[in-house]
């Protein structure tokens, strides 16, 4: 019970990130959010779930949930490779696992060096965004977890669901039209 | 930090209270049996007292006032200066109550909420203050022989037994032990793998022998271990029963009808799960006997029953099932009235009644909608909520017998799962990923062609045996519609008189399987129940069909408007 949900808890020599990279652009998580990283496993998809869920894994005994990052950021897709990795993220109790391009390294950046979002120029929703860091010359954006999987959006897909489900079952094809 | 250990405190001092009132509570019931039972008196009073101590040191001022006129009460009562009397039994039940509520309140964070206790303060002094009727010699003859109880030194061995042989553990910990001991079994399957490997590259030679006989070690040990986790979470059924005797009582005294109870097999052992399902379905059926079953005193005179009511309540296991009966010697269940009141309702036709046998005629009173009609009189024998009853059981996948003669009394017969941890599936595959199927609900399997699929009205349906049943393709679920069409397998399932057909593509055998919750996330996902993890580590997800029916119910409703 020692982590309690910190917010950007800044020691004096920074905190400290697990960098990933979708694509060319390079993502930052606070290590203390990431509980393991692990290769791509097999997924076993889930009904009536939004497209970024991928579904769920075993992760040694525990049903995760995993999402696809691209897709939850509405990035092109790619193919799955053998850099694939799925980072499993502990917040608040829950955990839940990301699927990224290729996991880099960690980095530690401090408090001075992190900029305020910027409003626009972003490939992906600012809401998932909790600033920008800099490291010399590169720019790590730094990802709000919370927000990847929060109950609000989760449960308003789902009602919004509830209402469709019996028109897809009938006619999956029509329904997506 | 200094909070936390606070609250930690009082999250300790709530689950004792609770343990310890639950406690008086039962004991408040044998004391009324057997008055002078001292025993019993002094266990109750230091109860009270240790809440009472409890309470002082968080300053829960309500709980302390309530405990310390309640044990003034108990003081007398102990010195035999008070006779145990229904009024005042019933006056400490409603102490219980009120002490519960108090900690109910604590529990839920309302520690500030102000209760209106004064009137039952005050109706504790006067119960005390009422004893002046043998006040007056009370000073020079000491009233009877109850007096020798040592009435201090009793609560000092408080608790003492109970420390030794009991910890109290979160469930969460019991489940994640669990969690891994089914990955112990995963990696023996793995090894058990890799070995039969060896064997074939090297043949029988020295090492791998030893591996074999290590893994064959490893084998029974996993399984041991997955055993004993599951009795880990076992809680003996006393949990739910000892509520009952104080709800029989009060129920009956309510109606003003005598009724002993007897409870049998208090420490059959059950999940957890179940124990906490199980508790409803019991209180109803048990308030029916009491209600509908017993007669009144004068009733039963007449017909040379004694005049006291029996209902006796058994447990015991029988293979992996628990059977509980509920049974009473009251009038019984009148399947004249059932017939009449089936027909009435459209139930059943005229023709079929008569075809019925007692005991089908009986399984009407399940249907839904049979209670309501019979709430308003009390004259024939059962049906408040049994539908209901049937619903809850079946959710724990147990199943309920009625067995009744007229005149003689009712047996009701429940039968559930020792746990619902591991349940039995029927594991299929369609569109490429593995279902699970809970086999309780699994009515058949059949080959099918495709040909055999008839849309009428827009809905698929197979024909069965003159019955026509909807299909609900399982490769659909997931949004991937599998290429391969020619022969396929229908599997049948039913909850209640529903039928539905799953349209599968392969099926793969049966399969005991140890439920896991989808986390928070997934939770309410329409169609599944869970998910399970195979013996090859993969997630397999367990359809929840009921929902599933329902679901299709739903298209039903939409087409019928369309169609108008």
């Amino acid at each position: 019970m020692a982590d309690k949900g910190c917010d950007f808890t800044v020691t004096v020599d920074g905190t400290q990130f697990v960098t990933f990279c979708l694509g060319d652009e390079e993502y930052g998580i606070e290590i203390l959010k990431v509980q393991e990283i692990i290769g791509l496993s097999s997924i076993t998809r889930v009904p009536h779930l939004p497209d970024f869920i991928k579904g769920v894994i075993n992760l040694r005994g525990i049903v995760v949930p995993v999402i696809d990052l691209r897709a939850r950021f509405e990035l092109a897709m790619a193919e799955y490779t053998d850099r694939t990795c799925i980072i499993i993220l502990k917040v608040d109790d829950r955990i839940f696992g990301i699927i990224v391009d290729t996991v880099s390294e960690v980095i530690s950046i401090s408090q001075d060096n992190i900029q305020p979002t910027p409003s626009f120029g972003s490939r992906i929703r600012t809401e998932f965004i909790k600033g920008m860091g800099k490291i010399g010359e590169r720019l790590v954006i730094l990802l709000d977890v919370e927000r990847l999987l929060s109950d609000e959006e989760l449960k308003q897909l789902k009602e919004a669901h509830d209402d469709t489900t019996t028109c897809e079952k009938t006619d999956h094809k029509e329904y997506r039209l | 930090m200094s909070t936390d250990g606070m609250e930690e405190i009082i999250k300790e001092f709530i689950v004792e209270a609770k343990e310890l009132i639950d406690g008086v509570e039962q004991n408040l019931i044998t004391l009324e049996k057997n008055p002078d039972g001292m025993d019993v008196l002094n266990d109750i009073f230091r109860s009270v007292h240790t809440i009472k101590g409890a309470a002082g040191f968080l300053a829960f001022e309500e709980v302390i006032e309530v405990t310390h006129s309640a044990e003034d009460l108990l003081n007398e009562l102990r010195k035999g200066r008070l006779p145990v009397t229904a009024d005042i039994m019933d006056l400490l039940l409603e102490v219980v109550d009120a002490i519960k509520e108090l900690i109910g309140d604590i529990e839920k964070g309302e520690r500030e909420k102000k209760h209106n206790i004064s009137p039952l303060i005050e109706r504790l002094r006067v119960a005390l203050e009422s004893k002046p009727v043998e006040d007056t010699d009370d000073k020079k003859s000491p009233p009877k022989a109850k007096v020798k109880a040592p009435p201090q030194e009793a609560r000092e061995d408080k608790g003492g037994r109970e420390t030794e042989h009991y910890i109290r553990v979160d469930i969460g910990r019991i489940d994640s032990v669990m969690d891994l001991a089914g990955e112990l079994v995963l990696i023996r399957n793995r090894l058990t793998n890799l070995a039969s490997r060896l064997h074939e590259q090297y043949g029988d030679i020295g090492v791998v022998g030893d591996v074999d006989s290590a893994i064959s070690e490893l084998n029974v040990i996993t399984t041991d271990l997955q055993l004993a986790v599951m009795k880990m979470r076992m809680q003996p059924i006393e949990k739910v029963l000892s509520k009952f005797p104080r709800m029989v009582r009060d129920i009956a005294r309510q109606r003003g009808k005598e009724v002993e109870l007897i409870i049998r097999g208090e420490d059959t052992e059950l999940d957890k799960t179940v124990i906490e399902e199980i508790g409803d379905p019991l209180v109803h059926i048990i308030r029916n006997a009491i209600d509908h079953g017993i007669e009144p005193s004068d009733e039963r005179d007449e017909q040379g029953k004694p005049r006291k009511g029996t209902i006796t309540i058994t447990a015991c296991q029988e293979g992996r099932d628990i059977l509980i009966s509920i049974e009473d010697d009251g009038r019984g269940i009148n399947t004249e009235r059932i017939r009449e009141k089936a027909i009435k309702l459209g139930l059943v036709s005229q023709k079929d009644v008569e075809k019925m046998r007692e005991r089908e005629l009986m399984e009407l009173i399940f249907s839904p909608g049979f209670s309501t009609a019979e709430r308003t009189d009390d004259i024939s024998g059962r049906g408040v909520g049994m539908d209901v009853v049937k619903t809850n059981v079946s959710r724990i996948n147990g199943s309920i017998f009625i067995d009744s003669l007229p005149g003689k009394g009712t047996k009701i017969t429940i039968r559930v799962p020792l746990t619902l941890a591991i349940i039995h599936t029927l594991t299929v595959e369609a569109g490429g990923e593995l279902y699970a199927i809970p086999l309780t609900i699994v009515i058949e399997n059949k080959r099918i062609e495709e040909e055999e699929i008839k849309t009428v009205n827009g809905n698929e349906v197979i024909n069965l045996r003159d019955e026509i049943i909807r299909v609900l393709r399982l490769d659909n679920l997931i949004g991937k519609g599998s290429e391969n069409r020619c022969s396929k397998y229908i599997v049948v399932v039913g909850a209640g008189e529903k039928r539905l057909g799953l349209l599968v593509d392969r099926l793969h055998g049966q399969e005991e399987i140890v439920m896991k919750s989808m986390g928070d996330y997934m939770k309410g996902i329409q169609g599944v129940a869970g998910a399970c993890i195979t013996g090859s580590g993969r997630v397999v997800l367990v359809l929840d069909v009921g929902k599933l029916i329902w679901g299709m119910e739903g298209i039903g409703v939409n087409m019928d408007k369309l169609v108008v």
